[in-house]
């Protein structure tokens, strides 16, 4: 039922639940009016959370001290930084051109943002032929542009292009 | 029957099948654009009303509804993003299907089961309408909590190996679902000082961050891997034939009953009617272990109830005059803008509104069908782009429908951080599934319950068991709790793969 992995997520969700207690203190009591008040189901699951992530930090450790003999011996912390970096690398990357794109889509514009989301994903993917990124970089940004923009009506921001549509 | 001949001749005119047609198209390519829903659609459409005949334009926007809520399972089905809220269900089923290469097989069953949904609840409304209207006034805030309660304990089961884990992570989307102004005391909640934060989240958002973005992540490490990409697939959309439907017949009827059912009670929606019906499927299937990893009836169900919801959601509207969705909302709008009041007057003052309506929505089933055939033939071609591609298309897409959303860039933000979320829940075995039925349900369920305890001055017993429809509901909540898990220690289903 339990996996060593599960220490890790019981840790997270006591984290997650003492937050949640700590953050609602600020919060109103329940009145008369308002029985239960604004935090009820709030501490409720924050408890929920405590509760569950002690019981899978337990379970976590139980799985973890069965499973010793049958894991193989560590090949070493810098082995293991390296291995976990090859095979995490381009989604971390992929994960940075996200919040870029989120941290510069008012400034930059959707024009400008999309592209360069577009083109960036391509390139580290190991697409880079650079005529079909330009070429279905504009196609997918303009498809996307006029459908949002004229059919259904959304404002996208449109940073430096302001005014021209 | 005169008044369904005045319906029959109503709706049989050029004019009013065009605009049927028209709105059925507009509403799957709503449907198919993650974050346009079937309300947002009617919406777009609302204004071109104004000109029109108040029936014609009553069934142009039914046809909207219908296409929206069956358009959003094609992306969820083929890319794993569900097209609207309700299709979040499908993704489960649906995008297992794809993986295995049953693509033509999980969209024809959504779309066979759509139909028959639509169709069976149409019926429905015609014959119950008014009785029906009946069940959904007994609805009071207890009857609404043991519902959503209900709905929850689908939670139980989708821990899969770890009961704990599908705890924590409904746990967390019920906690998601508070950020926010507090509904009753007006005070924000655990925002952060965020005035973005006090707006609370916005479902959409938080749903396709934790399914299409998480599973871009998914894709883009699995290609580090050397794994195949699952979309690579060069199937061409084939119906499947009847002998495949109708192993899904139960399903689907068992989906079309509850969502007709609960689209007749104001206020819960499609999304809750799928999850429900998902669950209810389940929790009756003699295969429960295939649930989540690619099991017809899964895509069956869920897909069947929020179609279903479509015949149910009228009642409340025409015989009531009460809109029980945002969808409805809209018709009720463009009712008003006509100076038509809706409610039971409606069925003697204009009875060609809502007999027109009752037959359109049949045609409009009808029409999405072939409508559907044709929309699936097309979005099919897009899976078959190669993966950089596929990957950076889906990223602006759903960026771009988070933003759409509110037309804010909080929204875009929200989608990545959820999608982050949702590539650790996967990485730690959390059924993200969990988290968006606690982020639905959760503000159903907490609403409606300090609406209860108001009602009753605190008296939590009374609160819980103040009417037999809710006692039922949560006697039965309760005995699904305790089978569930009991199930779950007994033979333990191994959902890591699928979530």
């Amino acid at each position: 039922m339990f996996s060593y992995k599960d220490f890790a997520v019981g840790i997270a969700s006591i984290l997650l639940g003492v937050l949640i207690v700590f953050e609602s203190r600020g919060l109103v009591a329940k009145t008369s009016l308002d029985p239960a008040g604004p935090a009820a189901l709030p501490l409720m699951m924050a408890w929920s959370l405590i509760v569950l992530g002690a019981i899978e930090v337990v379970g976590g450790l139980y799985a973890r001290g069965k499973t010793k003999a049958d894991r193989p011996p560590s090949a070493g912390f810098k082995a293991v930084l390296g291995k976990w970096y090859e095979r995490y690398r381009l989604v971390l990357i992929v994960m940075i051109i996200g919040a870029a794109f989120c941290a510069l889509f008012d400034l930059l514009g959707y024009l400008i943002a999309v592209p360069l989301m577009f083109a960036a994903i391509l390139w580290f993917m190991e697409r880079r032929d650079l005529k079909s990124i330009i070429g279905i970089n504009l196609a997918v940004t303009a498809f996307l542009f006029v459908v949002f923009k004229y059919a259904l009506s959304v404002n996208l921001p449109l940073g430096p292009f302001s005014g021209l549509f | 029957m005169e008044a369904l001949l005045i319906g029959l001749q109503a709706t049989f005119q050029p004019f009013a099948i065009l605009a049927i047609g028209f709105g059925v198209l507009w509403g799957v390519i709503g449907g198919v654009i993650p974050g346009i829903n079937a309300s947002t659609a009617m919406a777009l459409l609302l204004p071109f009303t104004w000109g029109m005949d108040p029936g014609i334009a009553m069934m142009m926007l039914a046809g909207v509804y219908c296409g929206g809520e069956y358009g959003g399972s094609i992306p969820a089905i083929l890319i794993g993003t569900p097209g609207t809220t309700a299709a979040a269900c499908t993704v489960m089923d649906g995008y297992e299907m794809h993986k295995k290469g049953k693509t033509s097989e999980a969209l024809s069953i959504s779309l066979w089961s759509g139909t028959v949904a639509g169709l069976f609840s149409t019926v429905v409304l015609i014959v119950v309408a008014i009785p029906l209207a009946k069940v959904a006034l007994a609805f009071g805030p207890a009857e609404y909590f043991g519902l959503s309660l209900l709905g929850l304990t689908l939670i139980c089961s989708l821990g899969g190996l770890n009961i704990f884990k599908g705890l924590i992570a409904g746990a967390i989307g019920v906690f998601a679902a508070t950020i926010g102004f507090d509904p009753f005391a007006g005070v924000p909640r655990y925002s952060f000082g965020s005035y973005n934060l006090g707006g609370g989240l916005s479902m959409i958002p938080v749903m396709m961050g934790l399914f299409a973005v998480s599973e871009l992540f998914v894709q883009v490490e699995e290609s580090v891997a050397g794994e195949n990409f699952l979309t690579n697939i060069k199937e061409k959309m084939k119906f499947s034939g009847v002998k495949k439907m109708m192993e899904t017949f139960p399903s689907t009827m068992l989906g079309s009953v509850i969502g007709t059912v609960i689209g007749a009670l104001p206020g819960v929606g499609a999304t809750t009617a799928s999850f429900v019906s998902y669950n209810e499927a389940k929790r009756w299937s003699k295969d429960k272990d295939s649930f989540g990893k690619g099991n017809p009836n899964g895509v069956a169900a869920p897909e069947a109830a929020n179609n279903a919801c479509t015949g149910g959601a009228m009642v409340p509207l025409l015989s009531l005059g009460i809109p029980g969705s945002n969808s409805t909302a809209i018709m009720l709008g463009a009712l008003v803008i006509h100076n038509i009041q809706p409610g039971p007057l409606l069925f003697t003052q204009h009875p060609e509104i809502p007999y027109g309506l009752f037959v359109s929505l049949f045609v409009a089933n009808i029409f999405m069908f072939f409508i559907g055939l044709w929309a699936t033939k097309v979005c099919m071609k897009v899976t078959t782009l190669s993966k950089p591609i596929l990957v950076a298309s889906i990223m602006a897409l759903v960026f771009t429908g988070g933003f759409a959303i509110n037309m804010n860039s909080f929204d875009v933000l929200v989608t990545f951080v959820f999608g982050v979320i949702g590539y650790v829940m996967k990485k730690y075995g959390l059924a993200q599934t969990s988290t968006v039925l606690g982020f639905v349900l959760g503000f159903i369920m907490e609403v409606n319950f300090r609406r209860s305890l108001i009602i009753n001055q605190g008296d939590v017993m009374h609160s819980l068991f103040s009417s037999p429809l809710s006692t039922v509901l949560l006697v039965i909540a309760a005995a699904s709790v305790v089978l569930t898990t009991w199930q779950n220690f007994k033979k333990p289903v191994d959902i890591e793969s699928a979530c």
